[in-house]
């Protein structure tokens, strides 16, 4: 997808050129305020650009040289919005019904699908104002894909629910993708959704484009590390499932290189390819490595120090592990103690129980 | 129990007013609209004159109806000659003076249910692939049906009190243009027929009654409809 856009919006000017893979799961992030919500309406076309060029395959949805400018109903793209926006006034069948087409489906398997992989037949008589704000979004998500988008664009879809809500919809959001093989275009402000969604995601700050590329090189990136609160700073890393331990409820990952970090049970079939999110805080740093027998850490690793950022209180330690890299977050005390520098070697433990269920995500 | 003079009275009465809320409705809505969702150079102006038939008197309408569609009149004239129609002195005309002067209060109403729609809604029906005039019918317009419904019960209301405009417009012609009021005042001006215009009032009485019950019952319903109502 090539975006070449710009647009002023009462004192808000928004500049963005780039080229967005057609497949799989795109993730535009940034603060509030950043132009995230005004590229996907710019795209949809529901607010008008001032200049530029946007197609999509091989359809050109705007040029401002061509002066060609398809209407939001003629460009087939579905949008899934915070708010629900149910037609009050329809049942969750009518609401439903609303974009679809019968020619395009003439035996009904499509719906049928939808309805499923949503799950909501038990909705269907029902009225908006009587379903749950989850229940409403999932409504929602139906009625934009029964019109058989060729791409799905999603406004923050779980900013409005509660965390429950967010983590009943979020495999909902996974599967959208890989069963029906629709592009989508995910606005968030979100690290777990980013986490669990994104293949690609594009950085936004005030109307510019600051970084794009794979989910984990943008958060690895430095430029990343503001988002990253100092509380929550963590790695992302790619890894899969080497062995599931014979005893104890533990996994066993492999980081590349034969490095096999040990984890809380990950369900997942041998190769299954993950994404890990590691927090720095859950990371210490140590000279010597100590023998299993002697201390409850299962996971310790050769590290080389790559980069050291003072704070206030705390020092940010970047380190590489193999080609992986991880944040280790220790106080200035230790930092002075143990006299680390940049490129020194040293170990790293990771508790294996500090990695949750909602730390990793199916890749 | 009703007679024959009253029962005329009557249904001119209901013909008039249905006739004038029936031709003014479409033209109500496309006002609202373009005062709701438009701008223009002129609104303002459309605003103002349109509401001249609310603080007017109720004669001045008549007055200028009387004139312009008189048969030299610069309506009347054309009209009588082109297409040998007159509607001065006719219940037609009543159905005129008594759309313009019911006009503003059917358009507030729907004005007013227009601004409280939410566009997002109409938003959603674009992406959906709903092209201006399908969103238009789809969504908004069931949307504010409540706002429909209460300003055709208004304008109806207004219509069936018609007296000034209608009486110079028109004047009192018995079974043509007597209306209830019209009729009422008849009574009223003639010695020994207290007794007959007690019971037009009492009539008058009876039909608002109706008419506002029935608007209650058409808006409960429709809002129990658009807020969703759940069958289950």
């Amino acid at each position: 997808m090539k975006i070449k856009l710009s647009a002023k919006l009462n004192n808000f000017e928004l500049s963005i050129d780039t080229c967005v893979n057609d497949t799989g799961i795109c993730v535009i992030f940034g603060r509030s305020g950043s132009g995230k919500t005004t590229l996907i309406n710019l795209i949809a076309g529901l607010i008008p650009s001032s200049n530029g060029h946007l197609s999509y395959a091989d359809q050109c949805f705007y040029d401002s040289d061509k002066k060609i400018n398809i209407p939001v109903h003629k460009r087939d793209i579905g949008y899934v919005f915070q708010q629900a926006r149910l037609f009050p006034h329809l049942n969750v069948a009518a609401n439903l019904q609303y974009g679809y087409l019968k020619k395009h489906d003439s035996d009904g398997s499509f719906f049928q699908q939808i309805i499923q992989l949503l799950q909501i037949e038990p909705l269907l008589h029902r009225y908006p104002s009587s379903l749950s704000g989850g229940e409403q979004q999932r409504v929602s998500i139906g009625r934009a894909l029964l019109r058989k988008p060729k791409l799905l664009l999603m406004d923050e879809p779980l900013a409005s629910l509660d965390q429950p809500r967010k983590r009943e919809l979020l495999p909902y959001l996974e599967k959208l993708n890989k069963i029906l093989k629709l592009p989508i275009i995910y606005v968030t402000h979100s690290l777990d959704e980013v986490l669990y969604l994104g293949d690609e995601m594009l950085l936004l700050e005030q109307g510019k484009l600051i970084l794009q590329g794979d989910v984990e090189f943008v958060w690895n990136h430095p430029k990343m590390r503001p988002w990253l609160s100092t509380d929550n700073q963590c790695a992302l890393l790619h890894a899969s499932v080497f062995e599931q331990h014979p005893k104890y409820a533990l996994s066993g990952l492999d980081l590349g290189d034969e490095q096999i970090l040990w984890v809380k049970k990950i369900n997942q079939p041998l190769a299954a390819k993950v994404r890990l999110r590691i927090y720095a805080r859950d990371i210490s740093l140590t000279l010597t490595k100590a023998s299993q027998s002697e201390t409850s850490i299962r996971n310790i690793f050769l590290v080389t120090i790559i980069q050291i950022n003072l704070q206030d209180d705390s020092a940010s330690i970047k380190l590489a592990l193999g080609s992986n890299m991880l944040w280790a977050d220790i106080t200035l005390w230790a930092l002075e103690a143990l006299q680390l520098r940049v490129e020194q070697q040293l170990y790293a433990q990771i508790k294996g129980v500090s990695i949750n269920p909602y730390d990793w995500a199916n890749h | 129990m009703l007679s024959e003079f009253e029962i005329q009275a009557i249904s001119l009465s209901l013909k008039v007013a249905l006739s004038a809320v029936g031709i003014s409705l479409p033209l109500a809505i496309f006002t609202a609209w373009l005062l709701a969702r438009r701008d223009f150079f002129c609104k303002p102006l459309l605003d103002a004159f349109l509401h001249l038939p609310l603080v007017l008197p109720p004669v001045v309408i008549g007055y200028l109806l009387l004139i312009s569609f008189a048969p030299n009149g610069f309506i009347g004239e054309p009209l009588a000659q082109y297409f040998s129609v007159s509607i001065s002195f006719s219940w037609q005309g009543a159905a005129l003076a008594s759309a313009i002067v019911a006009f503003p209060l059917m358009v507030r109403a729907i004005k007013q249910s227009l601004e409280a729609v939410d566009r997002n809604l109409e938003q959603a029906a674009s992406t959906l692939g709903a092209n201006k005039l399908r969103v238009f019918f789809t969504i908004t317009l069931p949307l504010i049906s409540p706002g429909i419904i209460s300003g055709v019960i208004l304008a109806f209301a207004r219509s069936l009190g018609e007296f000034g405009a209608t009486i110079t417009f028109v004047s009192n012609i018995p079974e043509i243009t007597r209306t209830i009021p019209l009729a009422m005042y008849s009574f009223i001006q003639t010695p020994g027929a207290e007794y007959q215009a007690f019971r037009l009032c009492i009539i008058s009485i009876g039909i608002a009654l109706i008419a506002l019950m029935a608007s209650y019952w058409l808006e409960n319903n429709i809002q129990h409809k658009i807020r969703g109502a759940n069958t289950k």
